[in-house]
């Protein structure tokens, strides 16, 4: 099993990579005709950028994206030899590699990034975004905007967040439009904004409603779908063609859910994965298929029920703040027992990309909690999201192996 | 010396000094992590503050709830709470001020005795909105506080802490002014004994110590620092092996940037200002940490220690894991040499074994610019 790309089942999880390339196409295209492109960290209020006509650009997105052409650890070296250390976030590598020497790979991925106009970066998930971006905005000399945003760990334990809390998310919100009115020289749009809501929140509802379809048996679609398709909602939230993306899968997953289309012809056990895939090697979402076992669900990424509120501001607000968006230790284990129970899942895969200790930390205590709580038998994956040399073949499908002996034998399909 | 040894037998007997605290005051003692939790309002209900410290290369049965590959410091930290070592403490108060440190306020929540525990949001970016949330989380800190002890903390308790710690911070100063001296009569790593023994203590009981000393130091004739003049900036080291292990390599600690030093005391608190007012200014824009935006006040402050006390290189110790302090090293290690400071980035992974294995850095680094004029 040489590293690879995984086999997918959806038509619409086969096409989401043109949405990929159109991304990138697209914010090419913009800085070619001088409309204002923006680098932009995942959590940044997107149906905003969309509403003053910007091109966003997703860094994040580009470490993963380089990692699964097996040529994100060039870029990483190239960033090591500035100084940047092998410790660091392996995304945050690949595009500072970039940044500085854009032919350390001779033919970058979707022609590499778009250089910004401007930089958005809110202060969540972790510190070294904002380190990230505030490094990118003196190399390239553009001005970077942080929207500084209350710890939601908080209202993961009190339900809901405070006045204070949202008073500070709604400011820094209405700041950013500030900013940018001033950046672009252009007024604001609320109309637009309103209706960028509303499709965003429609997005929403229909990923709902296709996770829910997922509990079914068989599954109706596998983790490498789901891992395939996600760009257009973390990326285009609030515009017309992902809700109609988005729209276009339930559809499918619905017909294969009444018809039955199971991901293998016999589905025996369902697994599930925790934490970032490792992009440069999604193949390994399919390796358990051949012994009948199926990666049902996934913990990463997902749009979760939350509350909700008429006015756009609060709304983005609770979406930042709902118990469902904390990244509290405890939360991501309670999601990933909820979510074990919920697919009827007999096997877990947690995989530790060490670069993002500070997000996946809790991995040792979901293994603790799932094993314990619920006797489901786990395996700890340590390697890497995009910088493959923190990858050892050999080693992982060995352990894999392992692993699956014990959930048959646990499900009694191996004596 | 006598005043000194104090110091020196607080931190090496730390627990115990904040037992025997609480068996003879009948007093409750709060852990913190960091210098971004605002003691003077444990302090006003009668509480005492104390900082958690690890213990270097000691990590205990730590490995099953937090991976190997993840900050040192808090790893043994969270090794000498599961031991129990911390068992005395009635309160913790984990900041939001990394993001390793604020996970940390589940782990110890779940998997340690400590009475309660406390996440103190600690915004990322310091403008006007970010200090109007966090005189509100100050607020919920002070209720927090109130309940744990069972007291009402007043304003006039407050205003009153504010000046006991104000004290102290012109003490540290004054202390560390001496270094200026040539020669001077107190060394680097004395001076991180005294600031590390009063993390641990409560600060009227440090205050008398440090006018002690003050006096002690100023009949010193000869000279206790000798060495090649460096600066430290990094990563907190929460222990003095660090700076031991600098000293003894010929290096001259003449000022610091780090969390358990200059960033720890440098600006006192308003005392014209309304206490709670007072506290959330300053707390929010004391010496940032390298994780809070903008940086540049930082750099600045780097670069103005490094000059006013007249150092020849800067050391650079870098915590493994230490996400943001490892992202910042690049750019100010060149805009330290653009301004004529060489420096030397050194990457701590927390062991004694581990520095002893950069000692011929160290040494190499100290030789050239020793040379340099």
């Amino acid at each position: 099993m040489a590293l690879k790309g995984s086999s997918k089942n959806l038509q619409t999880a086969m096409e989401a990579y043109k949405w990929v390339k159109a991304g990138y196409s697209n914010a090419h295209r913009a800085k070619e005709e001088g409309r204002p492109v923006a680098w932009l960290m995942f959590g940044v209020p997107l149906e905003i950028i969309y509403t003053m006509g910007i091109a966003p650009v997703f860094p994040e997105n580009f470490g993963a994206l380089a990692a699964a052409k097996r040529v994100g650890f060039q870029y990483c070296e190239a960033a090591e030899q500035e100084g940047f250390n092998k410790q660091i976030c392996s995304y945050a590598r690949t595009v500072m590699g970039l940044t500085i020497h854009p032919d350390a790979v001779p033919e970058a991925p979707s022609g590499g990034l778009a250089l910004p106009d401007l930089l958005i970066a809110p202060t969540m998930v972790c510190d070294l975004r904002q380190k990230w971006f505030e490094d990118v905005a003196r190399r390239l000399n553009v001005p970077a905007f942080f929207m500084s945003v209350p710890d939601h760990d908080l209202t993961w334990r009190t339900g809901r967040p405070d006045k204070s809390q949202m008073d500070l998310f709604i400011s820094e919100t209405k700041d950013l439009i500030r900013f940018l009115e001033e950046a672009l020289n252009k007024k604001f749009d609320y109309d637009e904004f309103h209706q960028r809501m509303r499709w965003s929140n429609e997005t929403w509802d229909t990923r709902l409603e296709i996770l829910e379809l997922r509990k079914n048996r068989p599954a109706p679609m596998a983790s490498s779908d789901y891992f395939a398709s996600i760009y257009p909602g973390m990326t285009g939230l609030g515009t017309e063609e992902a809700l109609g993306f988005y729209k276009r899968m339930l559809d499918e997953v619905r017909e294969r859910v009444e018809k039955k289309i199971s991901v293998i012809p016999e589905e025996k056990f369902r697994l599930m994965w925790s934490g970032i895939p490792m992009w440069f090697n999604l193949g390994l979402l399919n390796y358990p298929e051949q012994f009948g076992g199926v990666m049902a669900i996934e913990t990463n990424y997902q749009a979760l029920p939350r509350e909700r509120s008429e006015d756009p501001f609060e709304d983005l607000a609770l979406r930042y703040f709902h118990k469902n968006a904390s990244i509290a230790v405890d939360s991501q284990v309670d999601l990933a027992m909820r979510f074990a129970r919920d697919f009827f899942i007999d096997g877990v895969i947690l995989s530790y990309t060490q670069s993002c200790r500070p997000f996946y930390i809790f991995q040792a205590e979901a293994r603790n909690n799932l094993q314990e709580k619920l006797g489901i038998p786990c395996l700890m994956l340590e390697s890497d999201m995009a910088d493959e040399r923190a990858y050892s073949e050999g080693q992982v499908r060995t352990r894999m192996d392992a692993f699956l002996e014990v959930v048959m034998k646990q499900k009694g399909l191996k004596e | 010396m006598e005043s000194f040894n104090q110091f020196k037998n607080i931190v090496e007997s730390r627990h115990d000094v904040a037992v025997k605290w609480k068996n003879s005051t009948g007093g409750k003692v709060f852990g913190q992590f960091c210098r971004y939790v605002p003691e003077e309002i444990v302090h006003a209900g009668g509480g005492l503050p104390v900082f958690v410290l690890g213990q270097m290369g000691e990590f205990g049965n730590v490995d099953k709830f937090v991976q190997e590959n993840t900050c040192p410091y808090m790893r043994s930290c969270f090794a000498a709470g599961l031991a129990g070592e911390y068992d005395y403490l009635d309160g913790l108060v984990v900041t939001h001020a990394c993001d390793m440190m604020a996970k940390m306020h589940d782990f110890w929540r779940n998997r340690t005795r400590v009475a309660s525990v406390f996440l103190l949001d600690f915004p990322h970016k310091i403008n006007e909105s970010s200090l109007i949330y966090f005189r509100n989380v100050l607020d919920r800190f002070r209720g927090y506080v109130e309940e744990t002890l069972k007291t009402e903390i007043t304003d006039g308790a407050l205003k009153e802490s504010i000046q006991i710690y104000n004290e102290y911070r012109r003490l540290l100063r004054e202390l560390y002014g001496l270094r200026r001296r040539d020669p001077s009569p107190i060394s680097g790593l004395e001076i991180h004994t005294v600031v590390l023994a009063t993390l641990l203590v409560r600060k009227e009981a440090a205050i008398p110590l440090l006018n002690d000393l003050l006096k002690e130091v100023e009949e010193r004739r000869d000279s206790r620092l000798s060495g090649v003049p460096i600066l430290v900036s990094g990563t907190d080291v929460d222990n003095l092996v660090l700076y031991s292990f600098l000293e003894d390599c010929g290096a001259a600690i003449v000022a610091d940037d780090v969390c358990t030093g200059s960033r720890y005391f440098w600006k006192p608190v308003d005392e014209k200002l309304k206490p709670m007012d007072a506290l959330a200014e300053r707390y929010l824009t004391n010496i940032p940490c390298s994780r809070t935006s903008p940086s540049e006040e930082r750099y600045a402050h780097i670069q103005e220690l490094a000059r006013e006390f007249k150092a020849k290189g800067v050391i650079m110790p870098i915590m493994d894991f230490c996400d943001a302090h490892m992202f910042d090293a690049p750019y100010v290690l060149e805009k330290l040499n653009e301004r004529g400071f060489p420096t030397l980035k050194i990457e701590i992974d927390y062991t004694k074994g581990g520095l002893e294995q950069l000692r011929p850095n160290v040494e190499a680094f100290l030789e050239i610019i020793s040379g340099e004029e």
